[in-house]
């Protein structure tokens, strides 16, 4: 049972925008925690 | 030399010096508030959320991910790097177990204490052995990792590529502790991460996934292939090696011990979410490999000779900053753990019990510039490729899962069933790495060790007072020689 090219491309795509999204998130969140005092 | 590197010698002594220079320099910026031997080891129990997910995920991303990832996916194909992904369930099983380390041991050092006090001696002891296997196999293969992905893009050496990385790493850890390797570690992750979206990204556009699928299936059919049988198996034993790994390591205990209370649950969720697709990100570049006509001299190098033949110069420049972030960032995080276990369960646990928080404190420093020997010794020859060498301690450290779950958990757990759980499993998940193959050492040793830790306590149970493990650091420290 192969992959298919659809399944692959999903598979990569929604991979990669998760961990695109990352970076994003843990910039909100460090700003949070800088605000609120939490950082250390 | 390599004569087939991408770059040139003098570019890679570059970024290392520039990179080395912001490392070290951060590392002691961000030290100079840590106040005492909490505050070094610990980074004062105060990480908050932001930087408590940075840093479970910069150390979850090391350059196993970034290196091994695509090695997987080369040799297993789909189920290589899917199986690599569900590492990340051990450290979405963590989050709950953060949270209990936490309430459980409000004043614990290390993941030693936890045995010590919930099993006796003669289990710590054994603990201690297997843990202390695992963290120089994981630093071992760092290393050797370092020196590899630098001999590979510029030529440079291996063993001044390799002892250029861990210097560095001992001297930030050395100069902050673990505040410095947390802070290090959120700028870490946010390079790596963006990293490997532009070499993905720039692979998808510039070699499409349409053509990537047709070359594999032309060349090597089998890696698109879900019913790989040894790569199925791979991806269970992947997954019980990840859970060995975190919930044993002093590395995650010691970040639940150091996180503000209340954020060791989310920081482990959220980081283990986040984790999930790195390996596929970072593997599916090896898919490219047939399409591009790749030569690939040597498994573990397939990551950045695709990047670099994707992308030219400024691709090999963007792996080399990637996994040079991905190294570091696991360096230091083993470093500080591995010091703080053989600080307080082998120094001061079993040889000076009455040592002062100063004496511990001078000690520190020494324990984590000894590691840093003792490692570039063991890395000098480069006996196995990376994926081999990590997959060893699999063995080991699978058989801790279910003494250390079930310690926290259930009450009638007894010592003897926990210790010859992690006896029992190791020997034989060791002997069916030899007589089957790598990935089947985690599986065989984590059922192996389920078995007797519940087969021992159906059959004696014992009861545990929990309030045990709620001591202050001068008796938990206090281990017999």
């Amino acid at each position: 049972m192969t992959i298919s090219p659809a399944a692959l491309e999903l598979l990569i795509t929604a991979s990669t925008l998760l961990v695109a999204v990352a970076p994003v998130i843990l910039i909100i969140l460090w700003f949070k925690d800088r605000k609120g005092g939490d950082l250390w | 030399m390599n004569n087939d590197a991408i770059l040139q010698a003098d570019t890679g002594w570059l970024i290392l010096a520039i990179f080395s220079v912001i490392w070290i320099f951060l590392g002691w910026y961000l030290g100079r508030k840590a106040k005492g031997l909490e505050g070094f080891m610990l980074a004062g129990r105060r990480v908050g959320l932001a930087l408590g997910t940075a840093t479970a995920m910069a150390t979850w991303v090391t350059s196993n991910t970034t290196m091994a990832a695509p090695q997987l996916a080369l040799q297993m194909g789909i189920w290589g790097m899917v199986g690599y992904s569900l590492g990340s369930i051990g450290l979405i099983l963590f989050a709950p177990l953060a949270k209990r380390i936490r309430e459980l041991m409000p004043h614990g050092f290390t993941s030693g204490d936890f045995i010590r006090l919930r099993y006796g001696n003669t289990a710590w002891r054994v603990f201690l052995g297997i843990s202390l296997f695992y963290a120089f196999g994981w630093l071992v293969s760092l290393g050797m990792a370092g020196g590899v992905l630098i001999n590979a893009l510029t030529g440079i050496d291996y063993h001044l590529g390799m002892t250029v990385i861990l210097a560095v790493c001992v001297s930030y850890t050395l100069l902050g502790g673990l505040r410095a390797v947390i802070g290090t570690d959120f700028l870490q992750t946010i390079l790596i991460l963006t990293g490997l979206v532009i070499l993905a990204i720039l692979a998808i556009t510039n070699v499409g996934v349409d053509t990537m699928h047709a070359a594999v299936l032309e060349e090597r059919p089998e890696l698109l292939n879900l019913l790989f049988p040894a790569a199925i198996m791979f991806l269970f034993n992947n997954l019980l090696f990840g859970i060995g790994e975190i919930f044993h390591s002093n590395v995650w205990w010691s970040r639940a011990f150091a996180f503000r209370k209340g954020v060791g649950f989310k920081a482990y969720l959220i980081a283990g979410l986040f984790w999930t697709p790195v390996p596929i990100v970072a593997g599916f570049l090896a898919l490219t490999v047939p399409a591009l006509n790749i030569n690939v001299p040597a498994a573990d190098m397939v990551g950045p000779l695709v990047a670099a033949e994707l992308l030219g110069v400024g691709g090999a420049v963007l792996v080399f900053i990637i996994v040079f972030s991905a190294l570091a960032s696991s360096l230091d995080s083993l470093l500080a753990a591995t010091s703080d276990l053989v600080l307080t369960d082998i120094y001061k646990g079993h040889f000076f019990p009455k040592a002062s928080e100063e004496q511990l404190a001078k000690a520190a420093r020494w324990v984590i510039l000894g590691i840093g020997v003792l490692t570039w010794l063991l890395c000098w020859p480069r006996l196995t490729t990376l994926a081999e060498l990590l997959y060893l301690t699999g063995a080991f450290v699978a058989s801790t899962i279910w003494p250390v779950a079930a310690g926290l958990y259930w009450q009638k757990t007894n010592p003897a069933g926990a210790t010859l759980a992690m006896l029992l499993g190791t020997a034989i998940g060791l002997a069916s790495y030899f007589l089957i193959g790598f990935y089947v050492a985690a599986l065989i040793s984590a059922a192996i060790s389920m078995s007797m830790v519940l087969l021992t306590t159906w059959l004696a149970p014992r009861s545990f007072e929990w309030s045990l493990l709620n001591t202050q650091p001068a008796q938990v420290n206090g281990g017999q020689s």
